[in-house]
């Protein structure tokens, strides 16, 4: 059965690597995703539950957080597991010094040096020697690496004014900014949004994974949990988006 | 809303009085920062300051403006300073505590005891002449001059990570970053050999084919010292992102690396070892370094060995990752040099082959 819902004050059981949402800003539309990273399954997790998780922040970091907004669970198996933990050990190693920046130069270092808008997922490169990450694209890397496709390249454009919208708090007027997120140049981008992952847990287990399965492909609407496909309101905000190919 | 300067409200503590004149410009720090001002500082009890300090720390407040942050943060990090409080004063708080603050060469202790609400703090005097967002010929300067401290040149080191080097300036910056890993490579301490790991990446994906054997000789151990684990993963990580995140050249041939590499590989790949630590992933990272070499230098007797010893270790999870890794990595270098990435995809074909026979 689909396995994506929102938390409320009845325990719902979440296990190792599921996928967390924090509580949105505007009704079920949810703006920050991380993975769960307890080591035992919890049985007991409601929306103030306190949990471990690790996250594309920025900075990619593990931490302990509460106020959940929805979960999602591709009912990993145990041989996915350890897939998706030497992929977040590995990831971790290295941005083991994002902690040691933070600590010691204090505001003096922008860890927005870390994260990309788009693509989500962005290679090292001589330049800079991490992996870039959105916090989706930390989690579709991590699912990747257990040979699950969450979501599919295709997904809705969105233009600059959607993006300033999700992004409130951004400097998104600086072309510099822009830049180092990885949408300086056009005006549409196929940015993965933390709803798509979301309503892609929200199916079948044999689509997600397995022989049978796709990645998802989110249409507008996808972005609100649960998704407003074809609802007036779906077009959040400022229009309707084109599919990427 | 009002701003807070740290030095106005007289915060002694390092972790504040380091922000100086900083003014946060978005909301939510300013909300922190504020009811760390009033709520803590103005009681004279600075001892809390630890509570708000690892709150903000734990929800990330260090982070860049604006991204992950919502009108829900605020309370949940207050909640977090009271739940800090709360659980302090129901636990073992008689006996003095001590906790390091590091400064990469300036330490301060804070003392906690139950009747004395204070820290001492030792001051710290030493001021940092890196800042970031320097320019990266200024970043060199600082990696080159003798009179750099440690502490800034462990900086530097790290605010180079995600920097441009023209190709001017890389060997300039492969010189000071060899320096520092020849001076640093073998320590443990925790902080600075996350700095080392960082310096080698960096060096790696900056070197050329002619640094390789050199580069091989920093993962050797020594007589009565080896390198820690996460150093170790830095370096067989940085030259693995080297080969199949940059073109490599064909005209050299790499012995030294290739064999330790293996070595490397062999030592980690048992079920008995496998699942501790990070030798899984240092594994990993050795397994496609030494496909990608064994394909360069046109042989497939080392791939064979590899994957030979990876199917007896029967971890059917890891065996998967690895395949997986390496047709991701033949992919990322089909982009830059498309015989490479079809002959290792090839070899990789062919040792599924064998698995597949076997």
């Amino acid at each position: 059965m689909p396995n994506a819902s929102k938390l409320s004050d009845v325990p719902t059981t979440i296990q190792r690597f599921d996928v967390l949402v924090l509580a949105p800003v505007s009704d079920d539309f949810p703006l920050h995703l991380m993975l769960c990273n307890e080591n035992d399954d919890r049985d007991d997790v409601t929306h103030v539950t306190f949990l471990n998780i690790v996250h594309m922040g920025p900075p990619l970091a593990e931490q302990r957080r509460e106020r959940f907004f929805a979960f999602g669970s591709a009912e990993l198996e145990e041989r996915e597991r350890p897939k998706i933990g030497a992929f977040v050990k590995e990831r971790i190693a290295e941005r083991a010094e994002l902690r040691v920046l933070a600590k010691e130069a204090g505001q003096r270092w922008d860890s927005s040096a870390q994260y990309r808008i788009d693509p989500p997922v962005t290679r090292p490169s001589r330049d800079c020697t991490y992996w870039r990450y959105s916090c989706v694209g930390f989690v579709l890397a991590a699912y990747k690496s257990a040979r699950i496709e969450l979501l599919s390249q295709s997904r809705p454009l969105k233009d600059l004014q959607q993006i300033k919208a999700i992004y409130k708090n951004c400097d998104l007027g600086s072309s510099e900014f822009r830049e180092r997120m990885g949408i300086g140049e056009g005006n549409q981008w196929p940015i993965a949004l933390v709803g798509y992952v979301l309503n892609s847990l929200n199916r079948l287990p044999q689509e997600i994974r397995g022989e049978g399965a796709s990645p998802f492909e989110p249409v507008d609407g996808d972005e609100y949990f649960p998704s407003r496909r074809g609802k007036p309101s779906s077009n959040p905000p400022g229009g309707v988006g084109k599919k990427s190919k | 809303m009002s701003k807070v300067n740290f030095k106005e409200q007289g915060i002694r503590w390092k972790e504040f009085s380091d922000y100086g004149d900083y003014q946060p410009d978005y909301p939510i720090a300013t909300l922190i920062n504020v009811e760390a001002s009033n709520t803590i500082i103005q009681q004279s009890t600075i001892v809390k300051d630890l509570y708000a300090v690892e709150a903000l720390t734990q929800f990330g407040w260090l982070r860049t403006p604006g991204i992950n942050i919502d009108d829900g943060e605020r309370d949940r990090i207050i909640q977090k300073i009271h739940q800090y409080r709360a659980d302090d004063q129901q636990s073992d708080f008689r006996k003095p505590r001590a906790t390091k603050i590091r400064s990469f060469g300036s330490v301060g202790k804070v003392h906690v005891t139950e009747n004395v609400n204070e820290i001492e703090v030792d001051e710290i005097t030493e001021s940092s002449s890196v800042q970031w967002g320097e320019s990266a010929d200024v970043m060199l300067q600082h990696l080159e001059n003798s009179a750099t401290t440690d502490a800034d040149r462990d900086r530097t080191v790290l605010f180079v990570g995600p920097m441009a080097f023209s190709e001017p300036q890389r060997p300039r910056l492969l010189a000071a970053l060899a320096t520092y890993i020849d001076e640093n490579r073998f320590t443990r301490d925790d902080d600075r050999a996350i700095v080392v790991g960082s310096a080698a990446r960096k060096y790696a994906m900056n070197m050329g084919e002619t640094d390789f054997e050199s580069y091989a000789k920093w993962l050797l151990p020594q007589q009565t010292t080896y390198l820690s684990e996460c150093v170790e993963l830095e370096f067989v990580k940085g030259v693995c992102w080297r080969l199949t995140f940059v073109p490599v050249q064909r005209n050299h041939e790499f012995p030294q690396l290739t064999q330790t590499l293996f070595q490397i590989f062999g030592q980690y790949t048992n079920s008995r070892v496998l699942l501790q630590k990070n030798f899984d992933v240092i594994a990993l990272n050795a397994i496609v370094s030494v496909f990608v070499l064994d394909t360069l230098n046109g042989t497939s007797e080392l791939a064979t060995a590899v994957w030979s010893q990876v199917q007896s270790a029967n971890v059917i999870w890891f065996a998967e990752l690895v395949f997986d890794r390496l047709k991701e990595s033949a992919e990322s270098i089909s982009h830059h040099d498309i015989t490479l990435g079809a002959a290792l995809g090839k070899l990789i074909d062919d040792r599924c082959a064998l698995r597949a026979n076997a």
